[in-house]
């Protein structure tokens, strides 16, 4: 029963919350960040694909 | 069939072995989930070693594998229906529908990244570097009855693993090899999970679902590369640290498991920071009591990461061969220019925390901002051991190649090498704030759980496609033949060379992936310079080079012959090379086979 007590004081402090808003804002850049260079990469990788498998349709008749 | 009945004889006679060994060394008993992923591992480093043994001594045929496989069996007979008597009465309803919603979906994503990953285990082998050395070096011990010194193939990089593929290969051929990488990664998925218990209860399935949707497994689950082997050794060393204080036995292990994480990629070094950190515990828990158990666990250390060293140095006399054109801390010669350059260095650990090249390789972000919260919330709360660990593996590996390689300082080709490492460490990490965060609802919680869900959702859906494509392939609907020939540029030609009538063809494979071919060859390598074409300026000093080697057959690929470009353009193109084939390959440009004529 002791470390919720703990939690429930840290929740009302406000350096507490300041930390979970600082670490919300920096995870959503975070992930926007991640999710932009994913594109890219998936970007990538069909393009090589399609390169790669040009030898495939050239192989139809 | 034969591939899918081997794979499930070896998988009862490893786990049962495994458990025996265990047994053996009276480690006291563990939950079942890590006993039969540590037992796994256990028994994969110990036939490594033993399936080397027989390759070192030139003895490695179906028949002497067969044995070994009989001798381990006999050996795990009584833990294998102990455990498969205890996985019967598990209360398999409970644990296939969990009462807590989002476990529930975590199971679900499991079960559909595991599927995946089965799916390609079961098509016939396209990796990149499976088909230039992961799968070729295993074939090549295989059709020669063990190591044989070459300097055209990469055979004296270390690859332990590669053990496990020749005797997958022996027994069942190359899909049973697969599925042995496989399991060897659900190993790790299972170790994952039962280090994050120990560090912090009920975070097993949060573990496992981080581990499977970080790219590096994603990307690699189901192929035959090394990476995740890797993975599965840094867990298990890491589950043998966290239970040292159990016995002395334990921190052997961990230094031994290290070690073959180490033989296994040796780029994969970072994996040894386990080693000091399993010995400074056990010393400082036992003082100078603890002597013996730290020799002992240095000199497994040395044998587990060194033996294939110990093969180069008495065929070659050096410990690391060095192969024409290549070597440690200097740009290779034909291959992509490199540092340095502070910016390849950020470049090196962007990839790590975002994406590689082809979306693989990396940590993932749930990882990364799980290690952080860690840091901003839980730094006074929890057992620190896997956050300093991935923190020590990541300065270790930097610091390492600052002293001896700093020109690879600065590439992007550190983020493959130590996403193991921060995986193995960083995943358990990552789960234990996944798992106080779930403990306290509000804002936080919320945005943990989109942020665990988030990165598992384009990850599945690329995989899902990949299955699909390989999916005939794997349920026997679509031909090897057919489904490689779309696949391999230069398979159509390695298939016409295989079926050649005359018993004494000999080929020189300027080509990217000679995996695929059945026939003797000497590989011009894509990187770095080849031996056989080194030094030679004309024309007849080619010609006179090849019938000395006894080449009867040429294929190019477009680029293969990029040390020695000559050959291509004054030497093919006239008698006694005779075109006898081409295939279309990227760019207008095509694969060619030519036959060399007597003289």
């Amino acid at each position: 029963m002791e470390e919720p007590r703990v939690d429930e004081e840290a929740a009302r402090d406000p350096r507490s919350r300041g930390r979970v808003l600082l670490f919300g804002a920096a995870l959503a850049a975070y992930y926007l960040l991640y999710y932009w260079i994913f594109v890219g990469r998936v970007g990538e990788y069909f393009g090589d694909i399609l390169r790669h498998f040009a030898f495939v349709r050239r192989l139809l008749p | 069939v034969i591939a899918l009945v081997s794979f499930l004889v070896l998988l009862i006679i490893f786990v049962g072995f495994g458990e025996r060994l265990t047994r053996l060394a009276g480690l006291r008993s563990g939950p079942l989930l890590e006993r039969l992923s540590f037992s796994w591992v256990l028994s994969t480093g110990v036939v490594t070693l033993g399936v080397f043994g027989l390759a070192v001594l030139r003895a490695v045929t179906r028949g002497s594998i067969l044995l070994l496989v009989v001798v381990l069996g006999l050996a795990s007979i009584g833990p294998a229906r102990d455990l498969f008597g205890e996985l019967r009465s598990l209360p398999w309803r409970a644990i296939l529908r969990p009462a807590d919603r989002l476990d529930r979906i975590l199971l679900v994503l499991i079960g559909l990244f595991l599927a995946g990953g089965l799916v390609m285990a079961l098509a016939p082998p396209t990796g990149m570097d499976t088909g230039i050395y992961h799968f070729t070096i295993p074939k090549v011990i295989l059709q020669n009855q063990g190591l044989v010194p070459r300097d055209d193939l990469w055979i004296h990089k270390s690859g332990g693993f590669y053990m496990i593929y020749v005797l997958g290969m022996a027994l069942g051929g190359e899909i049973a090899a697969k599925l042995l990488a496989f399991a060897m990664a659900l190993a790790g998925v299972g170790l994952c999970a039962s280090v994050s218990e120990r560090l912090r209860s009920g975070t097993g399935p949060a573990a496992m679902f981080i581990l499977l949707s970080t790219p590096l497994s994603a990307g690699y689950l189901g192929y035959e590369y090394l990476e995740l082997p890797v993975l599965s050794y840094v867990l298990a060393a890491f589950l043998a640290l966290l239970r040292a204080s159990e016995g002395r036995v334990w921190t052997v292990l961990a230094c031994g498991l290290s070690g073959l994480a180490l033989s296994t990629k040796p780029s994969a070094f970072a994996a040894g920071v386990l080693v000091p950190a399993a010995l400074g515990w056990m010393l400082a828990r036992e003082g100078r009591r603890g002597l013996g158990t730290a020799v002992a666990s240095l000199a497994l250390f040395a044998l587990s990461a060194g033996f294939w060293s110990l093969w180069n140095y008495g065929t070659t006399g050096a410990l690391g061969y060095r192969y024409p054109g290549m070597s440690l801390g200097a740009p290779d010669e034909g291959g992509a220019a490199i540092g340095p350059g502070y910016l390849g260095l950020i470049r090196q650990l962007g990839d790590l925390a975002t994406l590689g090249v082809y979306w693989t390789d990396s940590a993932g972000p749930l990882i990364v901002a799980g290690l952080a919260g860690f840091a901003l919330f839980l730094w006074k709360r929890e057992a620190r051991l896997a956050v300093l660990l991935c923190a020590a593996s990541v300065v270790g590996y930097l610091g390492v190649l600052a002293l001896l390689a700093p020109a690879y300082l600065f590439t992007g080709f550190g983020a493959r090498y130590l996403a193991p490492c921060v995986v193995g460490f960083g995943g358990p990490a990552a789960a234990q704030f996944v798992g106080w965060v779930r403990e306290r609802p509000g804002p936080l919680r919320s945005a943990i759980v989109l942020a665990l869900l988030l990165p598992a959702a384009p990850l599945l859906f690329l995989k899902a496609g990949k299955a699909a494509v390989a999916a005939p392939a794997a349920v026997g609907l679509e031909s090897r033949s057919s489904y490689l020939g779309k696949k391999i540029e230069t398979f159509a030609a390695c298939e016409v060379l295989n079926k050649l009538p005359e018993p004494d063809v000999k080929v020189l494979f300027a080509g990217v992936r000679p995996y695929y071919l059945d026939r003797p060859f000497i590989w011009i390598p894509y990187l770095g310079s080849s031996s056989l074409l080194q030094g030679l300026k004309t024309r007849e000093e080619v010609i006179r080079r090849l019938r000395e080697r006894g080449i009867t057959h040429v294929l190019v690929e477009p680029g293969g012959l990029h040390s020695a470009p000559f050959v291509e353009t004054d030497v093919l193109p006239a008698a006694p090379f005779r075109e006898i084939g081409r295939w279309p390959w990227k760019y207008d440009q095509w694969v060619r086979l030519y036959a060399v004529e007597p003289p």
